[in-house]
């Protein structure tokens, strides 16, 4: 959208920039100073400057704006923040200033990543737009928006997807400091998502491996997997970077097979260090953010850290998730047995809508786990449980739809566990309420549903104790110990 | 917070929006639970009775909830047709797009698609939604619209868009508000939408524990203009909650009534219009005020009288005409034009009428709804008031005026014409209704074809009339040759007696005849049957043989079984 921009130079050393909506264009707020420069308007190409009533058109670029200032050292101040002159480039002037929206850099770099990767929808749309049309695409509101919705379908059939939906509708809001701050916030957490997905998926893989195999770790691999599971804080984003390097290492000491296929070949590339140095930029920026020392440069730094992590883990385009609603047994008398498999692809377009029916129904011979976050590739039979690490509080709660929790911490004091969800953007804990007790047998699960009026109540809290009680699982398996608090409620 | 931040806290008949978050108190269980709502289904249906502040719910308490990036809200309310609304307000939300040669990027959907091509609804939204990836909230506020003037085919359209808009595959979901004595209407609506009423919210009428919630946090001195006197906190309220409820017996109390009473009272004590005077109120302000029966009346009343002072060619009378057609025969708002209202006030000149609806404007009673080109109460319990004062030729002319609407509210071709008898209901108000053409073109067609249906009963009458007369005169041949022919017929029926009583003459002869034959036969066999007998007598006076004597008996056997068989024929004759 082409914006006003109001610049003036006072005492001949700085210019002011103000992005206002377009219905104001006509109505210029000239700033009192030796000489009044006025931007009327900005396009990709040209800028349209008023210098003292007289209205020249200039080059959309960092340096012709700069020639205003008839070579003296200035700052420009852009939004009442001021910025050293050699703060920008011309593509970070621009971005700042409104000649580029948000994202642009962000979806460029996504964009070319999917298209090397050989996504098939990217490369469908841009096989057909001319080659007018492909040079900065990225400013055409009409190319951009049908880019975006592709990105915001693909890396795991959606689930990052989501929080790029949010990163996109937060970068098409007017300036504010709270967009500033709403943009980074999120940027942070897409990133955090991607590398705990991985971690969970390396973390649930192992879990299943050291069972199998019967592996043995030392007090260093201890340590890692005792961080994951008793971070009584939630993790930054360089502790996430950090496990995750640390847990491949494990990985590769014990020469175990990884749960996904292409994860070694980075290994090999080094790909995990970019990561690392992202991750190190983008926590950088968190920090400023906490102590409010942000500005919209910062937003377009952090796409481009964002850009190299998430293109980085392109393969991630070629996984789905599935939440495992349900399984029902069914064997008629003299027939063949099979399971019935409910399930919820976890999509972007099916995000928190319960009306449309996207769920799913699978006829099989064998069973699956119940409760389970599936990540796989074409067949969700073939894949890896991310439960109890990610949840879909609806399967717990036999509500239609997907509600998606991301582990971030154990609590201190209460036998609880603090998810972060998809949804609302917003934590929550899921509480052990002692009912349910590893290894119960059949009757005492009768006896306690005979004591129970509200049966669907007490399945519900018995499906939140499974996600206390299988984590607390996992931890005891790992780490080889036994688990206190879960041993407490089993005493009782 | 310094002295310049400090808001009025009260909106007098507006609806509370998301920029007034920091002054709006008393909902904060309703805003959880609806938030709740919302955010686990894509449709929620809020009910409640008028004045209870449902609008602002939405509009301040649930938005508030959401951050900005999350709450892209579309409000739709009904105008001449509610599919048309909702289409404009996609559209505004839209904005303009470049088709052009890059049409083909909606169509490679279309080809990944199985579901079949796209509603228009649906295009419009996943387009609103590209546009800036915010989740959007159509908000369909006064959904009781759609039942108290809305037409039975445009209602089946809207059902009909509501059911595809809850497939498309962006996140959309759909709040409807609506008064509760309309949720019955809901039915035909569910039937389409059988998740309708899945999440539904009442909004209660505010008690006195919420009222007082809401006034001692809206004259917290910290961010309001005013403050209540230390000390009388207490009493202050609980009298504004006693003058406001009035004669109701009722515990709770509507909020435009509140908030009219504060806006009067901050007027009185402060005499700032632009309300931005800092002021205290004391117990002794409010027993300044005096009785006040009715808050929105007296306020309405007040609003006229002082309108009618300042115009001369107006008296308070004329005023009420004014008003009475932006209040439905319910008592609810109904939006219309000034040409609208020209034509339905009659004696009046556009610049009174201009004159009359800026004062009325000003003063907050009636609102521009800019989208649709048309003005309206402020609030339905002002339209409530409005309805109150009319008189019963008023209320007549206007249940004569809905008959009309929700005929012509109808495609033409799914339309009946006046019937004769409404026809003669309609013709006194024909001209005071201020019809529209289209109204007054139906009524003119209506005419036309009971005029033309008359026309065509007088000839079907004289043809029937033609028609009987020929019958009768068809009859009246047929007579003369059915008599005719029942002469003749006569003459031989008497011939064919004549032959007929002949023939049984003849036969009863013949069976007179055939009987004396079987009585001389039976007289002759009895001889026989004599003689024999006497034959036997003698055989045995004689000594003859016992063959011959057997032989004797034998003949009389047969003779008398032949007089048996004879006397049967003699009586089957005889029957």
């Amino acid at each position: 959208m082409p914006i006003t921009v109001y610049v003036n130079i006072e005492g001949r050393k700085s210019i002011h920039i103000y992005s206002q909506p377009q219905k104001r264009m006509n109505q210029p707020h000239k700033v009192h100073g030796d000489q009044n420069i006025i931007i009327q308007n900005v396009s990709d190409t040209h800028v349209t400057v008023e210098v003292n009533g007289s209205v020249q058109k200039v080059e959309n670029k960092l340096e012709e704006i700069i020639k205003l200032l008839e070579g003296e050292s200035a700052s420009i101040t852009i939004n009442q923040i001021s910025y050293s002159n050699d703060a920008f480039t011309d593509e970070s002037f621009k971005y700042v200033s409104g000649g580029k929206g948000h994202n642009t850099v962000l979806i460029k770099k996504l964009v070319e990543a999917l298209d090397d990767f050989g996504n098939a929808s990217v490369q469908k749309i841009f096989s057909r737009l001319t080659a007018e049309q492909k040079h900065a695409w990225e400013y055409n509101p009409r190319i951009s928006s049908k880019v975006k919705e592709k990105l915001r379908e693909s890396w795991l059939g959606g689930v990052l997807g989501i929080m790029l939906g949010k990163l996109f509708a937060i970068g098409s809001q007017e300036y504010s400091t709270e967009k500033t701050d709403a943009f980074l916030k999120h940027s942070l957490e897409l990133a955090k998502m991607t590398l705990q997905i991985l971690n969970f998926a390396l973390i649930s893989f192992l879990w299943d491996k050291k069972k199998e195999k019967k592996l043995t770790f030392n007090e260093e691999e201890k340590k890692v997997v005792r961080d994951f599971f008793e971070g009584f804080v939630e993790k930054n984003l360089g502790e996430e970077s950090k496990l995750l390097s640390d847990v491949c290492q494990l990985y590769k000491r014990h020469k175990l097979s990884f749960p996904m296929e292409e994860l070694p070949p980075l290994l090999e590339k080094g790909t995990l260090e970019s990561i690392k140095q992202n991750c190190e930029d983008l926590h950088v920026i968190d920090r400023k953010r906490a102590e409010g020392d942000i500005t919209p440069l910062s937003c377009y730094v952090a796409e481009q850290h964002l850009g190299d992590l998430i293109g980085s883990l392109i393969f991630l385009s070629t996984y789905e998730m599935t939440s495992v609603k349900k399984v029902v047994y069914e064997e008629a008398r003299d027939t063949n047995h099979f399971y019935l498999h409910f399930l919820a692809p976890i999509k972007a377009a099916s995000f928190q809508r319960t009306e449309k029916t996207y769920e799913t129904l699978n006829f099989a011979r064998e069973t699956i786990c119940t409760e389970a976050v599936l990540m796989h590739k074409d067949r969700y039979q073939q894949s890896i449980n991310l439960f109890p690490f990610l949840i879909d509080l609806n399967a717990l709660t036999f509500d239609k739809g997907t509600h998606i929790g991301f582990f971030r911490e154990k609590d201190t004091d209460n036998p609880e566990l603090h998810f972060w969800f998809l949804g609302s953007g917003k934590r929550d804990r899921i509480s052990y309420s002692g009912k349910l007790k590893a290894e119960m047998k059949e009757e005492e699960l009768n006896e306690l549903f005979k004591e129970e009026k509200e049966q669907e109540s007490l399945r519900k809290q018995l499906k939140a104790d499974s996600v206390y009680l299988q984590f607390q699982a996992a931890r005891r398996d790992l780490l080889d110990e036994k688990d206190t608090i879960e041993d407490i409620f089993s005493e009782e | 917070m310094s002295k310049q931040q400090k808001r009025y806290p009260f909106k007098f008949l507006d609806a509370y929006k998301r920029t007034d978050a920091d002054i709006f108190f008393g909902r904060d269980e309703e805003i959880e639970a609806l938030y709740q709502m919302v955010s686990r289904s894509d449709m929620v249906m809020v009910y409640g009775a008028s004045g209870t502040g449902k609008t602002s719910l939405i509009q301040c308490g649930l938005s508030s909830r959401f951050e900005l990036h999350e709450w892209q809200a579309i409000n739709v309310r009904k105008g001449p047709d509610i599919n048309l609304s909702l289409r404009k307000a996609l559209e505004e939300q839209r904005g303009d797009t470049e088709e052009g040669e890059l049409a083909w990027l909606d169509e490679l959907d279309e080809e990944a698609s199985n579901s079949g091509s796209e509603t228009e609804v649906q295009r419009l939204l996943k387009q609103v939604y590209l546009k800036n990836f915010r989740p959007v909230f159509l908000i369909f506020d006064q959904f009781e619209e759609l039942y108290v003037l809305g037409g039975e085919d445009e209602q089946q359209v809207f059902f009909q868009q509501v059911a595809d808009i809850l497939q498309v595959d962006q996140p959309v979901k759909l709040i409807f508000s609506i008064r509760e004595e309309y949720v019955g209407h809901l039915y035909e609506f569910e039937k389409k939408v059988p998740s309708l009423l899945k999440r539904k919210l009442r909004v209660e009428k505010m008690n006195y524990g919420k009222v007082a919630e809401v006034l001692s946090r809206a004259t917290d001195g910290k961010i309001s203009l005013i403050n209540l006197r230390a000390g009388e906190e207490d009493a202050i309220i609980s009298k504004i909650f006693e003058t406001v409820k009035g004669e109701d017996k009722g515990l709770s109390l509507q909020l435009p009534y509140l908030q009219v009473f504060m806006d009067k009272l901050y007027i009185k004590i402060s005499g700032d219009k632009n309300r931005k005077t800092p002021i205290e109120i004391s117990s002794g302000d409010l027993e300044k005020l005096g009785k006040i029966e009715d808050v929105l009346r007296d306020f309405l009343d007040e609003q006229v009288k002082e309108i009618s002072e300042k115009q001369p060619a107006a008296d308070e009378e004329k005023i009420w005409k004014c008003l009475s057609p932006f209040a439905t025969l319910e008592g609810t708002k109904e939006p219309i034009s000034v040409e609208q209202l020209g034509s339905k006030v009659a004696d009046v000149s556009p610049s009174f009428l201009e004159e009359v609806i800026s004062e009325l404007v000003n003063r907050r009673i009636l609102r521009v709804n800019e989208a649709e080109g048309v003005y309206e109460m402020a609030h339905d319990s002002l339209a409530k008031q409005v309805a109150l004062r009319r008189s019963s030729e008023d209320i007549a002319a206007l249940e004569v005026y809905r008959l009309i609407a929700s005929q012509t509210a109808l495609v033409e071709e799914k339309r009946e014409f006046f019937t004769e008898k409404q026809l003669g209901i309609i013709e006194p108000f024909e001209e005071k209704l201020g019809l529209e053409a289209h109204e007054r073109d139906w009524i003119e067609k209506s005419k036309l074809y009971r005029e033309e249906e008359r026309k065509q009963a007088v000839v079907k009458q004289q043809q029937e009339l033609d028609r009987a007369r020929s019958t009768l005169r068809r009859i009246r041949a047929y007579l003369a040759l059915a008599l005719m022919a029942l002469v003749v017929a006569g003459y031989f029926a008497y011939r064919a007696n004549q032959e007929t009583e002949r023939a049984t003459r003849s036969q009863e002869r013949a069976e007179r005849n055939l009987e004396s034959f079987y009585q001389a036969e039976i007289q002759r066999l009895q001889n026989q049957i004599n003689t024999a007998e006497r034959n036997i007598n003698s055989y045995e006076l004689y000594g003859a043989e016992e063959d011959i004597m057997f032989l004797e008996q034998e003949r009389i056997q047969g003779f008398k079984e032949s007089i048996a068989a004879l006397q049967d024929s003699i009586k089957s004759i005889r029957e």
